[in-house]
């Protein structure tokens, strides 16, 4: 039957499919850093002193003169193309990173290199500052780095905003072209929203996942404010890309929509996604590696990034108060898998040291106070280690659907009593949370069959 | 016209603010179209804005060449942030007709003459950023007034395919019996042109367009005014004096209104909303940037209080989660990745080279 809300669409408006194709394209590339902990402790020895492991973004940034030997790495890595892994125009087979045109015109190709890093949000101005100066002392005067940041002064002068940061870095791109000076930005949060830099090519993600939101919007960011034929290319820098998430959430909530629209079961629809847009490569020392669908879905599954996500689409502000309860009591230890791959790790600080007590923060108006954000992460941490292991009430019921298992639950105590058992919480539990919308069959049989 | 977020390489230096000026451009140059159009040159050497435009015409709809010889030879960079499209520019010097209009007709812009540097009679310099802002719609209006036909310079609306289905889904939602839509949309999707087809859908006698900015209403307004479809929308801006009574003959007269209000604090705000959520007739609500200041108690209390069981659209690129937190309701849900958009755009190539 024809639609009819469609049909008095297209009575006033008409469709045109070309529009379709101004999207620019985007390359997601998975780069992995542990190439420079490596390339820094072999410098260290040869030094004859100690390495300390700095394993993860949070520590580097922290510490940024601690890790100064594994950033010099990374950004010779990243930029003087020192590192194999981490040389993106060796990966790439490109001669260099300027923003790719369909179609060069003589002013894209006479411009200059410019690229964004963004450093963790939680990353000081001060450790910003310091990151900043070794980048510049690892680049040289050929690359003219800028920290973006509050306490960052623009040519000795006033200090970077959010309202100046777009005009200040534009006109200091217009002078290093005339130099021929590339340009590398660093960030942590400015520049995230309406910050359009019309010749930047690559940005940077230098953090272990970070908030969704927070990296859509610095992903987004080598997006805008270019050519019709421009492929935006993002590098994730990861010291685990196996386990790097930073676009799960994309991938999933593009399966979700593209299953409602076409009518794909989920799984199928993931692998949909995954293949029509193969703009997914793994970084090795041979090149970058096209990622497929199976693999791709594989990783997601064997890190348990899959059912993280799952649980992420359930809603739970639709909860009532009682239901949020029972999730934040019910059990959210999963057992987590071994990270593979990973940097020898090394003391960054005293474990015994007492920790200085925190102040307790007032929430702003319209957010939620801490001790509203720690029960809904703790209820989402349940929720996700009962999507995780929800095939077992498939196989200790013996039945196929998800409504028929919930049933069957339903009709034994027996049943009842091993779900409070195994899981912390009652059928009641999961039938409120899917009367309350929050939760609903679709997530269950995604969890199920994925 | 704010923001440079959209802004779009055409050729050399010539750039177009958004996707749908060059559009307009890319059919002014393939099918030869009499067209007027507004240069901006962006900033100074000091990286002062420039509130002064260049405004000519193209009799054979050659936009690129005009604008590159416009620009000279001493600027990197010029940004077409407007084209009107009407046989009007088929006449040679109606341009000059245009920008002498406003100059007498409209306040905070001068048609700047016999001045050092400036050679012909092309330059229109704005008061403030609120007037250059506004610039897409005064010069509609001009074209409008000098014509004497209401339809001048209006061009068909083409959706994308997404925006297309989006719409579809979102009006099928409202007529399902929900009021209020949560819509989580991704860059480049075009949310300002699929709200208003939604509105223009539902049918309703005012549409009220919110935000925590100030030019709220050059931001959208700019959008709509160059397409035939919205030409029956009366568009107010809730930030000049007379807005009630504008919104009263309006309604009166049986048309379809617009009416742009700013949720940045100030005296009148809370009264205006009032005002607005009081008119006895059908309402559609659109916030837009919802998670940016406008998602603040302070911004939804009073919003809450008018908007009731009207229809409500609350937009947003980005934290979803955080823009209706203070609603405390139960919003359905649209939402549109990025990725979406590419695996659209993929699936058109195929479509097209399969044509």
């Amino acid at each position: 039957m024809p639609n009819t809300i469609e049909q008095e669409i297209l009575k006033q408006f008409k469709v045109d499919k070309n529009r379709d194709l101004l999207v620019p394209d985007r390359e997601f590339l998975l780069a992995n850093i542990t190439p420079a902990v490596k390339a820094a402790k072999k410098e260290l020895e040869v030094h004859g002193l100690e390495f300390s492991g700095l394993a993860n973004w949070q520590k580097a940034q922290t510490f940024p003169e601690k890790a100064k030997g594994f950033l010099v790495k990374v950004f010779q890595g990243l930029e003087l193309g020192m590192i194999d892994e981490l040389n993106v125009p060796y990966q790439l087979r490109v001669s260099s990173l300027r923003p790719i045109h369909k179609h060069l015109d003589k002013e894209s190709s006479n411009s200059i290199e410019v690229k964004l890093m963004f450093m963790g949000g939680s990353t000081r101005n001060t450790n910003l500052m310091t990151i900043g100066e070794i980048a510049q002392e690892a680049l040289g005067n050929g690359t003219k780095v800028i920290v973006m940041c509050g306490a960052s002064l623009i040519d000795g002068g006033k200090k970077f905003t959010n309202h100046n940061a777009q005009k200040e870095i534009n006109r200091i791109i217009a002078d290093c072209a005339s130099k021929n000076q590339k340009v590398f930005i660093i960030a942590a949060n400015m520049g995230q929203r309406s910050f359009s830099i019309p010749g930047l090519g690559v940005v940077y993600l230098c953090y272990d996942r970070g908030q969704e939101g927070a990296t859509r919007q610095k992903l987004s960011r080598v997006l805008t404010a270019d050519t019709l034929d421009k492929v935006g290319r993002i590098v994730s820098c990861s010291f685990d890309p196996n386990r790097d998430d930073k676009i799960d959430a994309e991938i999933f909530a593009t399966a979700d929509h593209i299953a409602e629209r076409k009518g794909l079961p989920w799984a199928e629809a993931l692998k949909y996604v995954l293949s029509t847009n193969s703009n997914i490569y793994k970084f090795s020392d041979n090149g970058a590696i096209l990622m497929d669908a199976d693999e791709y879905i594989k990783n997601t599954i064997d890190q348990r990034r899959a059912h993280r996500q799952i649980g992420a689409m359930v809603n739970i502000n639709k909860f009532d108060d009682q239901t949020l309860a029972e999730w934040v009591n019910a059990d959210s230890d999963y057992s987590k898998n071994d990270p593979t791959g990973t940097t020898p790790a090394g003391e960054t600080w005293d474990p015994n040291k007492p920790k200085a007590p925190k102040k307790p923060k007032n929430a702003k108006p319209g957010e939620l106070t801490k001790e509203q954000k720690d029960a809904r992460s703790k209820a989402r941490a349940s929720i996700i280690t009962f999507l995780e292991n929800f095939h077992y009430i498939k196989e200790s019921t013996d039945t196929t659907s998800v409504k028929e298992m919930l049933n069957e639950i339903r009709n034994s105590k027996e049943d009842q009593e091993w779900l409070y058992e195994y899981y912390g919480i009652s059928i009641g539990t999961i039938d409120r949370s899917l009367l309350s919308g929050g939760l609903n069959y679709k997530h269950l049989e995604i969890a199920l069959n994925i | 016209m704010n923001t440079l977020d959209n802004v779009v390489h055409l050729k050399g230096p010539v750039w177009a603010i958004d996707d749908q000026t060059a559009q307009l451009v890319k059919q002014c140059q393939e099918k030869k179209l009499p067209a007027s159009y507004s240069l901006w040159q962006g900033r100074d050497r000091d990286w002062g804005l420039i509130l002064e435009t260049k405004d000519g015409q193209a009799k054979t709809g050659n936009i690129i060449s005009r604008a590159k010889a416009r620009a000279g030879e001493s600027l990197s960079r010029v940004i077409i942030v407007d084209v009107i499209i009407d046989d009007f520019f088929a006449t040679d010097h109606n341009d000059d007709k245009i920008n002498h209009w406003r100059h007498d007709n409209e306040p905070g812009v001068k048609h700047v003459k016999k001045e050092k540097d400036v050679r012909t009679m092309e330059l229109m310099r704005y008061k403030s950023i609120t007037e250059f802002n506004e610039l897409v719609i005064r010069r509609r209006e001009a074209l409008r007034q000098i014509t004497e036909d209401p339809f001048a310079g209006a061009v068909d609306c083409f959706l994308g395919t997404s925006q297309f289905e989006y719409a579809v889904k979102a009006v099928t939602l409202y007529k399902g019996g929900s009021r209020k839509i949560l819509a989580d949309l991704c860059a480049r999707f075009g949310k300002t042109i699929w709200s208003a087809v939604i509105a223009k859908l539902l049918d309703v006698d005012v549409i009220i367009v919110s935000a925590y900015v100030k030019t709220v209403f050059a931001s959208f307004a700019s959008d709509l005014i160059k397409y035939k479809q919205f030409l029956d929308f009366v568009h107010i801006d809730a930030g000049k004096d007379g807005y009630e009574e504008k919104i009263k003959k309006a309604i009166k007269a049986g048309k379809k209104v617009i009416v742009y209000v700013s949720l940045c604090p100030g005296r009148n705000r809370n009264d205006k909303i009032k005002f607005l959520g009081e008119l006895k007739c059908s309402k559609f609500w659109i916030v837009d940037e919802a998670d940016y200041g406008a998602h603040r108690p302070k911004q939804v209390k009073p919003l809450k209080e008018a908007v009731k069981n009207d229809y409500l659209l609350v937009m947003t690129g980005t934290n979803a989660d955080r823009a209706i937190n203070s609603w405390d309701e139960t919003f359905d849900l649209i939402g549109i990745t990025y990725l979406e958009l590419l695996t659209q755009k993929q699936e058109t190539k195929k479509e097209l080279e399969n044509a």
